[in-house]
């Protein structure tokens, strides 16, 4: 009996020491850009246990982010125009990548076609690929066609998010039965509504996550943006912008790691929002895919 | 009148593998306000033939005629049908309320116009008070009632039933069977509806149809579809345990058993009807045998205890078993001699090649 009870103790610490040890692990980062924002060094702090307890904080770092006017052409406060930018860029990656992987993901579920499952099999595959490869080839021929502004980058983002999410929606749309689609025609809806009103609302949490990976993929980009839009400052993204402040742009520059740091926490903010707001769905998403109800 | 009609419908599916043809030249008229069912094995094409008629599905060959006319290409929507789904298909974001006011929804009545009728509808399925809730926490026949609510409350004329209640467990199904039949008095208007189940059809039916092999193969009233079926198919699928069929031949009046050792006088109403020495299937109902005395004999091979009645198998020789129903608990057992009659205006002759009910 008491051994038994040793047993359970020892079990529970053991798996609790685990825990912390993977909690301490994933959080120290976030917890140590977080500090450093707040700090006043502006040079790569050394990492000791003192630098993470900070003893004062110093918002100079947010200060002259969203006060500051680096560019003189540019007449408002340089980057919170920048993370509006990206954030109108992303918007729009997410609801273009919504519509496509949707109409795919219905025809590859619904539609009678030819090498159907072929297709979905490619597409799949397709998916492995990782998609900064694309860079050069997408910047030479988007060149041709007059595409180097915000048009050819929501163009260039939205495969990346819409051809994995629209194997997903395929997934999602497969579990919904056509049940529901035939009683709407029957209601008095057209096939095209059916899809906008009923099978839209059904796949909504897959709709939710197709829009928040096309947004994370777009407002975290830095390649193609900075390929795309490099030379034109009044256009750059928060991306673009914070590696400028800081001083990564430009190597002979001594970087800014606080600068940087603020950044990254204020650029974290909308995302923060938008995954608390989510959050719901996106469970609803995880376990609509993997089959658990 | 003829208020649906299907002509010469035609369907194949055609996957990567496999081809199948669930409906190979099917005619069927129905009536105005008739509840006609349509009964026929799983996998023949009775769900085919609702979204044929609703336009969810165009036929490859034929035509569908609605209130005399043709709507071959009109769409679902211009159809003006319901349809209850097997799975009921009740949108589950929705509350009942709103389930049940879709369709006027989207047609744009007004509010006040969509609350009265959900609540005119509600009341007579007996639903007003879980308009508020969630399809989720809505009991089998709950969920029922609110997709015929859904189907009545367009007011269509049509209403197509795909086994509403193959979901339901025996006691409920009893009775949303008769409120079903209570509903259809009341409302008159004309449905089609389509089961595997023959109790089901028998009960509900105004007029049977059968379905097999991509046709129609009996259409009219159920009792006569049960007693006088049209072929010999019909009579071995129709009724549990089905009708007795039994090869025979005509000689000289009389209709004896090819194999086994039985003997009949050929009825009177066949007399015109048959040949002298046509080959036959005789055909009767179980229940059509009186046993205990009577001009032949059998062997007790079997018997099952059904409750209400036992169906007892009786082996004629030569392997011929007929099956015959007796009342209540009888008490014969496994190689008991039995005496027994058949009625003989209960029986039913086919022709043996086509199948066809000689009197049909």
């Amino acid at each position: 009996m008491k051994f038994r009870l040793i047993k359970k103790i020892v079990r529970l610490i053991i798996s609790y020491l685990v825990l912390i040890a993977i909690a301490i692990w994933s959080v120290l980062p976030i917890y140590y850009i977080i500090m450093t924002s707040f700090s006043k060094v502006g040079g790569l702090i050394s990492i000791s246990i003192k630098t993470l307890i900070p003893n004062h904080i110093y918002l100079g770092a947010y200060k002259t982010l969203l006060e500051g006017r680096f560019i003189p052409s540019i007449k408002v406060p340089n980057f919170p125009i920048w993370v509006l930018h990206s954030i109108e860029l992303a918007a729009a990656t997410a609801v273009l990548s919504v519509i496509l992987a949707m109409l795919a993901g219905y025809s590859l579920s619904r539609m009678q076609m030819p090498a159907k499952q072929t297709l979905a099999t490619f597409i799949y595959i397709i998916t492995f690929l990782p998609m900064t490869a694309t860079a050069v080839p997408l910047y030479l021929l988007f060149a041709k066609f007059h595409l180097l502004n915000y048009l050819g980058l929501i163009l260039a983002y939205t495969p990346g998010t819409a051809v994995f999410a629209a194997f997903l929606a395929k997934l999602s749309i497969d579990s919904i039965p056509p049940d529901y689609e035939e009683a709407a025609m029957i209601d008095g809806l057209s096939r095209f509504q059916a899809f906008l009103r009923i099978i839209f609302r059904l796949a909504l949490p897959v709709v939710m996550l197709t829009a928040l990976l096309g947004f994370l993929g777009a407002y975290m980009d830095y390649a193609l943006a900075y390929a795309f839009i490099g030379p034109a400052s009044t256009k750059w993204t928060a991306m673009i912008g914070l590696y400028y402040l800081s001083g990564l742009f430009n190597y002979a520059a001594a970087p800014a790691y606080n600068i940087f740091a603020a950044g990254a926490v204020l650029m974290g903010l909308p995302l923060m929002g938008l995954f608390l707001v989510s959050q719901k769905m996106m469970t609803k998403a995880y376990s609509n895919l993997a089959g658990i109800k | 009148m003829e208020y649906i009609k299907l002509e010469d419908i035609w369907k194949t599916y055609k996957t990567k593998k496999v081809v199948t043809t669930p409906l190979k030249g099917l005619n069927l008229s129905i009536d105005k306000g008739e509840l006609a069912v349509i009964l026929g094995p799983s996998g023949e094409g009775k769900t085919t033939i609702l979204r044929v008629i609703a336009g969810l599905i165009k036929q490859d060959k034929g035509h569908v005629f609605l209130r005399g006319k043709n709507v071959d290409d009109l769409s679902p929507k211009e159809r003006n049908i319901a349809m209850v789904f097997q799975s009921y298909a009740i949108y589950p974001f929705m509350s009942v309320y709103d389930n049940i006011a879709y369709p006027l929804k989207i047609s744009h009545v007004s509010k006040n116009e969509i609350e009265s009728k959900v609540k005119y509808i509600a009341d007579i399925l007996k639903i007003s008070d879980i308009l508020q809730k969630k399809p989720s926490e809505l009991s089998g026949g709950q969920r029922q009632r609110v997709a015929i609510a859904k189907a009545l409350v367009k007011g269509a004329d049509i209403i197509l039933m795909d086994e509403p209640m193959a979901n339901l467990d025996a006691i409920v199904r009893v009775y949303a069977r008769e409120e079903l039949k209570e509903l259809h008095r009341k409302l008159n208007t004309t449905i089609v509806y389509v089961t595997h189940d023959q109790v089901e059809a028998l009960s509900l039916a105004t007029k049977l149809g059968i379905l097999h092999d991509g046709i129609i193969q009996d259409y009219g009233d159920p009792m006569e579809v049960y007693k006088n079926p049209r072929n010999s198919w019909v009579a071995s699928f129709v009724g549990n345990p089905p009708m007795n069929l039994v090869e025979g031949i005509v000689k000289n009046n009389e209709i004896s058993f090819i194999r086994g050792n039985l003997k009949f006088g050929l009825p009177k109403r066949y007399l015109n009807n048959i040949n002298d020495g046509q080959e036959v299937i005789i055909g009767f109902r179980p229940e059509d045998a009186i046993i205990g005395k009577g001009q032949f004999k059998g062997k007790v091979s079997m018997t099952e205890k059904i409750g209400a009645y036992t169906v007892i198998h009786i082996d004629v020789g030569d392997n011929v078993l007929l099956r015959l129903i007796q009342p209540a608990f009888a008490n014969y057992s496994r190689g008991d001699e039995v005496n027994f009659d058949i009625q003989e205006d209960s029986l039913v002759l086919f022709d043996k090649k086509s199948g066809k009910n000689l009197l049909r």
